[in-house]
């Protein structure tokens, strides 16, 4: 597969199975902390994986029209699916690798925001929205890490 | 990446649409219905006896005054309705349409968005425009008013390219005006109106509101000839459209006819390469070159013609084909193994005329779909305007480029063409923008892209061999569904 380029429903089929892997990593990872409200606050995250898979699928029927077909380029979507995988898949589950996770999101996000800014503008819009959140998670998960 | 599921793999024997109902067709005669990126039959299409598609036009007449009389707010309810059941079905349709036609699911689904905007499009138009006019005191204790009244049956005929979207430029409009409708989609490529009418049940039009025919020449000039028809909408070639609008003028009838196309892509010295380019390949390539929007002739002026040329042939060579319900795949197979035989044919006639051939995509192998009627991008150089290639509309995956000393020999290019559905010009110079746009003489005009596919809320041009009558589809509908009656009073 050519790595530099991309369809506009590739990339958001894509980002959609990552949030679908985000979502278990983090049901996984709230069974397994002792402290409740971070617990809940983990449980609060799969849900929000799960809005975003719904929001990434109306942005792409809402969306695509014909200069949505320009090929997409520049954006290593599969550099970032093997970083996320790495620390997905690798053991233990913990706060860390959280972090680690939120920070290649929000780098993502902010990346395809820009390179799919002129297929569609309303989905980079939603993109870089879930980057300031990923930022947000970052920075919640580190507090509570410490 | 993954192949996305069909909706089913074989849709049986299609029925036809009428009264409310869907019926089996009597007739022996009976096509195979095909996915061309599988050379697979997925369905059975009828071609309707005159008696049945009569039958379509006498339930569509049989409604149309009981729906005409609806309040205009309770008929727009039901395109309010529409909206909401096409977007609730638009995933399916948008697959069946891949499955039928071949294009790439994102042209698909693009193809859907489009339909959804012409319903709310006709929406809008149905509160607005055909309100009619009023003005008091045009004398002495008298006052004018001017009233649209629906007109009665209109035959919608679909082409195979946009097998849903083109019939859409007109249906919504239609019914929220007023108007009852007996379609006939492409026999090639019937399947995506077949289901369009099957989701639109769940609005529950009143039975005879809307009808479905299918077959080929034969049902579209029995719904022409009827003389409870009205009018036709055809989208199609251009020899068949004229065909259709001869016969509705010597019978008195309302026409539109969206035919043809050609199109001219001039790229200018100062244009910004890289997006000039990005932009070329979904109008060259876009659903397989099977549209009337494509860009054809590419045509460089002075001298970026070598840049150009490479840099498109590069992008065009990377394309990936295959079966269009991969989400990867950038184009898929032509419609039919005739048309893919045709195309073959106008690319050896280039050839024989000596144009060079720069990107061969004759004997591109699919190595998943062997079977499929795949033809790879294909970019002839060093073409002139008085080669076949260059004059004859291809419908297929085909570049010729073209060498333009100046702006002003680009146009005049276009403007000896045939054909006049749209223009584009890539250029960062407002004036040469300004100078194509007002010299150039097609119907859609694209500045900086490649595609000028106008929005539902404003007509779909066409000019020249293009299109054939007064009034354009989408929104310039209004005056195609309803005639004006003026009332002077004084009392």
């Amino acid at each position: 597969m050519d790595m530099e380029k991309y369809t506009f429903s590739q990339v958001i089929s894509t980002l959609v199975e990552i949030e679908q892997g985000v979502a278990q990593f983090y049901k996984r990872l709230s069974k397994e902390v002792k402290d409740k409200a971070l617990r809940e606050a983990l449980s609060k995250t799969v849900q929000e994986s799960l809005n975003r898979v719904e929001s990434l699928n109306r942005v792409r029927r809402l969306t695509v029209t014909e200069f949505s077909l320009e090929p997409i380029t520049g954006l290593n979507l599969e550099h970032y699916m093997l970083q996320i995988n790495m620390v997905r898949e690798r053991d233990p589950y913990s706060l860390d690798k959280a972090v680690e996770l939120e920070d290649t999101l929000q780098k993502l996000y902010m990346e395809a925001s820009a390179r799919i800014l002129y297929a569609s503008p309303d989905a980079s819009e939603l993109l870089a929205r879930f980057s300031r959140e990923s930022q947000k998670r970052k920075l919640k998960l580190t507090s509570h890490r410490e | 990446m993954v192949l996305l599921p069909e909706v089913q793999g074989n849709y049986g024997k299609l029925k036809l649409f009428i009264e409310g109902e869907w019926v089996e067709s009597n007739s022996p005669d009976v096509a195979p219905v095909m996915n061309p990126a599988k050379d697979e039959v997925i369905a059975e299409v009828p071609y309707a006896l005159k008696e049945e598609v009569n039958r379509a036009i006498e339930a569509a007449q049989n409604a149309f005054e009981r729906w005409k009389n609806l309040p205009m707010p309770t008929r727009v309810q039901y395109i309010y309705k529409l909206k909401n059941v096409l977007e609730e079905g638009l995933e399916d349709l948008a697959r069946i349409t891949t499955q039928n036609h071949g294009k790439i699911i994102d042209e698909s689904r693009g193809e859907m968005r489009r339909l959804v905007e012409n319903v709310e499009s006709a929406c809008a138009i149905a509160y607005t425009e055909a309100k009619g006019e009023r003005m008091d005191q045009i004398a002495p204790g008298i006052d004018e008013t001017l009233i649209r009244e629906p007109l009665g049956v209109f035959a919608v005929i679909g082409p195979f390219n946009f097998p849903s979207l083109a019939p859409f430029w007109f249906i919504p409009f239609a019914l929220a005006l007023g108007c009852t409708v007996v379609a006939k989609p492409s026999e090639i490529c019937p399947l995506p109106l077949q289901w369009t009418v099957k989701i639109m049940e769940k609005v529950g039009f009143p039975p005879g509101v809307l009808n479905l025919v299918h077959g080929g020449r034969e049902v579209s000039e029995a719904l022409i000839s009827h003389p409870d028809v009205k009018g036709v909408a055809f989208v199609g070639s251009t020899a068949v459209g004229k065909q259709i609008y001869k016969k509705a003028g010597e019978m008195g009838k309302r026409a539109i006819v969206q035919a043809g196309a050609k199109n001219f892509v001039v790229v200018m010295p100062d244009a910004d390469l890289e997006a000039c380019v990005r932009a070329l390949i979904p109008s060259f390539y876009g659903n397989t070159g099977q549209r009337c929007l494509s860009g054809a002739n590419l045509v460089a002026v002075g001298g970026v013609y070598e840049k150009l040329r490479d840099k498109f042939l590069e992008a065009s060579s990377k394309l990936r084909l295959g079966y269009g319900l991969d989400e990867a795949v950038e184009m898929g197979p032509v419609v039919t193994r005739k048309s893919k035989e045709r195309i073959l044919g106008l690319i050896e006639s280039g050839v024989q005329e000596g144009a060079k051939l720069i990107l061969d995509g004759r004997n591109v192998e699919v190595k998943e779909y062997p079977k499929g009627y795949f033809i790879g991008a294909t970019i002839f150089d060093d073409v002139t305007t008085d080669m076949k290639m260059a004059k004859e509309e291809i419908f297929g995956p085909v570049a010729c480029i073209i060498r333009a000393k100046s702006l002003v020999e680009a146009v005049e290019m276009i403007n000896e063409s045939k054909y006049g559905n749209a223009a584009c010009i890539f250029t960062s110079s407002g004036r040469a923008a300004r100078e194509f746009r007002t010299q150039v003489r097609a119907g859609n005009i694209g500045i900086n892209l490649g595609i000028p596919a106008p929005m539902a809320f404003f007509p779909f041009g066409g000019w020249k061999d293009s299109f054939f009558g007064v009034l354009h589809g989408q929104i310039d509908c209004v005056d195609f569904f309803t005639d004006k009656k003026i009332v002077i009073a004084r009392w």
